[in-house]
């Protein structure tokens, strides 16, 4: 290339680069004018809605909001299923059921399944998150083809929707999704068995009793049967506390036995308190962390002088927890502090420890004016 | 001889002409494909987000706890309302330590009034080294918030000290400056539950001058009257969608902004905390962690990109040049400390890509480009080089940098549209043209002069004039 050349093709790559600096800024520009004109016809749409829904709410007035619904919704269904999802969640009790019973009735519903298999990804989007929403279990079919979508936030989304839904029976296609999608964190999974509320604990203890079950099966690594434990615990149901102190007992894997002794806490199985303390012990801080906490929720005033001792544990949050639990148990601090066993050790860890929870304890129960 | 000395000295202008071309090519190949990664990057994590619905985390207990970090010295101006902002986080379990080191001024006294701290005695959960910790106090109004008082040891001696008496397995480090939005510590640590591999997570940093603020919370968002911080708006746009999105998708993110960085505390305690003998100690740390870590076990240092924490940017030369000074030292000193993974393949895209692209672009770029400018000149005036040839390429050059400036407000339009008006985006885009035609050029300057304050060794942290928040309501 002589210097001519180099010049033309500089003067073309200079020309070319100013016209692509006009065309963004004429995206920039045309596309902010475009988006404020949409927020505008949206913050519109919204009150229109607003005024159908109001009636429903003070008038009980079902056929009056369809007939709205038929007109405003379908005629800009993201807009109208962002209003839905807004307006649902700040609304409780009998209006929000009269308010879904409404969209269930009118035209919006069947438009709102069909949608889920529209060739617009939003409409997709927005169509099974609203149809999670309202909760209803007709639309199922639609949600479990959605759970074979090309697109992985349909997939995503539609499990979201099953699991608000609470259709159990599709409880193992749910799991099976997630786990094709390798995705299967202890969050998501969590996330996703939480969603279909207290009532998954019994799918969830008879998945756990067939240990070499279908559920478990499809999850190589221990995650699924710790999130399993986990929602059982949160919830409290205490059927599956037997259960869960076998696993506890067989299982040598620390992420499933912080969550067996995370929830036989939670549920005071004090049946398995033998299998519990021998946790004290663990080489693994976090375990022994959740044994402290299990002690203190199942009040065990025999395992104080254990309890003492972690208060010299290497780890600082054992140390700690350790003296909350003390604490919580109204265990004599000040006659331990004096006593012939710290005497002189006030730079020791448990001396630290002891006065860093009483200071903090004084501090909040002041502010409580306790 | 002297004939051949003439050809020599024209000879090594040829080349050095020749780097800056190859500089300039590599540079922006680098940055275009960057920009391709963020677009897919953000669009992604935007559509994602549409379904997750981050009030779960307030529902259920599968949430992490945070202690967030706010070291202040001479702060006496914004403390009580940056504690204020704090406190209102929309977050289930945190605790704010507000780490006083060593101020001149009376930031401690205020905050223990407005807060009514007492103190009391607090057993450290870890031993990072740091100055003398006098005193830690608590609030009676607030049972999260914490001060610890010590001596003066700099902003990473008292991120230290925070770590020592913070309590939770996350902690946040922030400027005490900092306005973070009420959802971002939800936003950013649903990261560390959904992928336990993360070890570090910055939030996007985004100018509040101009911003309207109200107790503590920014309510809205307006261009800054200054001409200077209307181009660091451009600035950090540009650093942070298409930055650290792109160098975040490929797992390679060497920096998490000091004014908003979320980590694992058992990975920095054991990692050794942070440096205070480095004014980079962000990035210092950030870097090290992939030198302790990446070789050892899969870990990953993302971005996201919606979290959003404000930061006041510097609106006069003087504390512009000191701040960019101050960065450019950090980062050399971030790379020299760690140049064994340069090209190293252990470290997979941090040694083999993201190392390279930052001791040779951002560590020597100012120097090449600032050298490249004189050279360029002395060739022209020599006859070396074709002036229509110089003209144009500095126009491609320019055209290029637009381009890429005005792409990060093409990003942010399509995905946050923080700016809502018509007039924002357009006073934003002629800021990104205008910003190619001295600012840079400026900024590159102060780069320069930081590299060689490096060499001569100077390790000041530069002063830094705050204006408030308080100018703003």
């Amino acid at each position: 290339m002589d210097s001519f050349d180099l010049i033309i093709f500089l003067i073309t790559v200079n020309i070319g680069f100013i016209f692509l600096v006009i065309i963004l800024f004429g995206y920039i520009i045309t596309g902010k004018i475009i988006s404020n004109y949409r927020e505008t016809r949206k913050k519109k749409l919204f009150g229109e809605l607003e005024d159908a829904f109001l009636p429903l709410i003070v008038a009980n007035d079902e056929s009056g909001v369809q007939k709205t619904l038929s007109t405003i919704g379908v005629k800009n269904l993201e807009n109208f299923i962002e209003f839905i999802s807004v307006y649902l969640s700040n609304i409780k009790g009998d209006d929000f059921d009269r308010i879904i019973n409404a969209i269930y009735k009118s035209p919006v519903f069947k438009i709102l399944c069909d949608s889920t298999a529209s060739d617009d990804l939003d409409t997709r989007l927005y169509s099974i998150y609203c149809l999670g929403l309202l909760q209803k279990p007709v639309c199922i079919d639609n949600l479990l083809n959605a759970l074979d979508d090309g697109n992985f936030f349909v997939r995503m989304a539609a499990v979201k929707a099953i699991a608000e839904i609470k259709c159990f029976s599709a409880l193992d296609r749910v799991l099976e999704a997630l786990a094709r999608e390798k995705l299967v964190t202890s969050y998501k999974l969590s996330e996703t068995l939480w969603s279909f509320g207290e009532e998954i604990c019994e799918p969830l203890l008879a998945a756990l009793k067939k240990r070499d079950g279908r559920i478990v099966r499809i999850h190589e690594e221990d995650l699924l049967t710790a999130s399993m434990i986990e929602i059982m615990g949160y919830f409290k149901f205490f059927d599956a506390a037997e259960e869960i102190h076998a696993v506890l007992k067989e299982t040598k894997v620390n992420l499933i036995v912080k969550s067996c002794i995370y929830s036989l806490g939670k549920m005071v199985y004090t049946d398995s308190l033998h299998a519990v303390e021998m946790h004290l012990d663990s080489r693994d801080p976090e375990v022994r962390v959740s044994a402290v906490k299990a002690i203190l929720e199942f009040r065990c005033v025999e395992k104080i002088d254990k309890l003492k001792s972690l208060l010299n544990d290497s780890d600082w949050n054992v140390r700690y927890n350790s003296a909350i639990a003390l604490y919580e148990m109204s265990f004599d601090f000040q006659g331990y502090m004096f006593s012939p066993e710290l005497a002189g050790q006030e730079m020791s860890m448990a001396y630290r420890t002891i006065v860093h929870v009483l200071t903090e304890k004084y501090t909040t129960e002041t502010e409580a004016g306790i | 001889m002297k004939m051949d000395l003439q050809q020599f000295l024209i000879s090594v202008l040829y080349f050095y002409n020749y780097l800056v071309v190859f500089y300039f090519i590599a540079i922006n190949i680098i940055y275009i494909l960057l920009n391709f990664l963020s677009f897919f990057e953000i669009r992604k994590y935007v559509r994602e987000n549409r379904v997750v619905n981050t009030g779960i985390v307030f529902r259920s207990n599968f949430y992490i706890p945070v202690s967030v970090l706010m070291p202040a010295y001479n702060e006496s101006q914004n403390i009580v309302d940056s504690v204020k902002s704090m406190l209102q986080l929309h977050y289930p379990e945190f605790e704010i330590i507000v780490i006083n080191d060593g101020s001149k001024d009376d930031t401690a006294e205020l905050l223990k009034a407005a807060y009514k701290m007492t103190e009391v005695s607090f057993e450290p959960s870890n031993s990072l080294p740091c100055k003398n910790v006098r005193g830690i106090y608590v609030s009676k109004t607030h049972r999260n918030l914490i001060m610890i008082d010590k001596q003066n040891g700099g902003k990473a001696d008292a991120l230290n000290a925070g770590v020592n008496y913070s309590k939770y397995p996350l902690f946040c480090a922030l400027d005490a400056d900092s306005v973070l939005d009420n959802e971002s510590i939800l936003k950013i640590s649903r990261a560390f539950i959904e992928e336990p591999d993360i070890i570090a997570a910055g939030g996007i940093i985004r100018v509040i001058n101009g911003c309207r603020i109200e107790a503590g919370e920014v309510v809205s968002i307006d261009l800054p009257g200054s001409v200077l911080a209307k181009f660091q708006i451009i600035e950090y746009l540009r650093g942070f969608l298409f930055g650290r999105t792109g160098w975040s998708a490929i797992n390679s993110m060497l920096i998490i902004s000091g004014a908003f960085g979320i980590f694992k505390k058992k990975e920095v305690v054991e990692a050794g905390g942070y440096r205070s003998d480095t004014v980079g100690e962000d990035m210092e740390l950030v870097v090290r962690l992939y030198n302790k870590y990446r070789p050892e076990k899969k870990m990953k240092i993302k971005f996201i990109p919606d979290p959003v924490c404000y930061t006041e940017v510097p609106e006069t030369l003087g504390v512009l040049s000191r701040q960019r000074n101050r960065w450019q030292r950090g980062l050399i000193d971030s790379l020299l400390l760690n140049m064994n993974m340069l090209f190293n393949p252990r470290y997979g895209a941090v040694g083999l890509i993201a190392m390279p692209f930052f001791v040779f672009f951002e560590m020597l770029g100012p120097v090449i480009e600032f050298s490249g400018y004189i050279v360029f000149l002395v060739s022209l005036w020599l006859g070396i080089v074709n002036y229509k040839f110089v003209l144009l390429f500095t126009m491609a050059s320019i055209s290029l940098g637009i381009i890429l400036s005005v792409s990060s407000i093409l990003l942010e339009e399509l995905t946050f549209k923080k700016y809502s008006s018509v007039s924002q985006a357009s006073w934003l885009f002629l800021y990104s043209v205008l910003e190619n035609f001295g600012y840079k050029q400026l900024n590159t300057y102060f780069r320069f002069r930081g590299t060689i304050d490096y060499i001569l060794g100077n390790k000041h942290w530069g002063e830094m004039t705050r204006l408030g928040f308080k100018k703003d309501k």
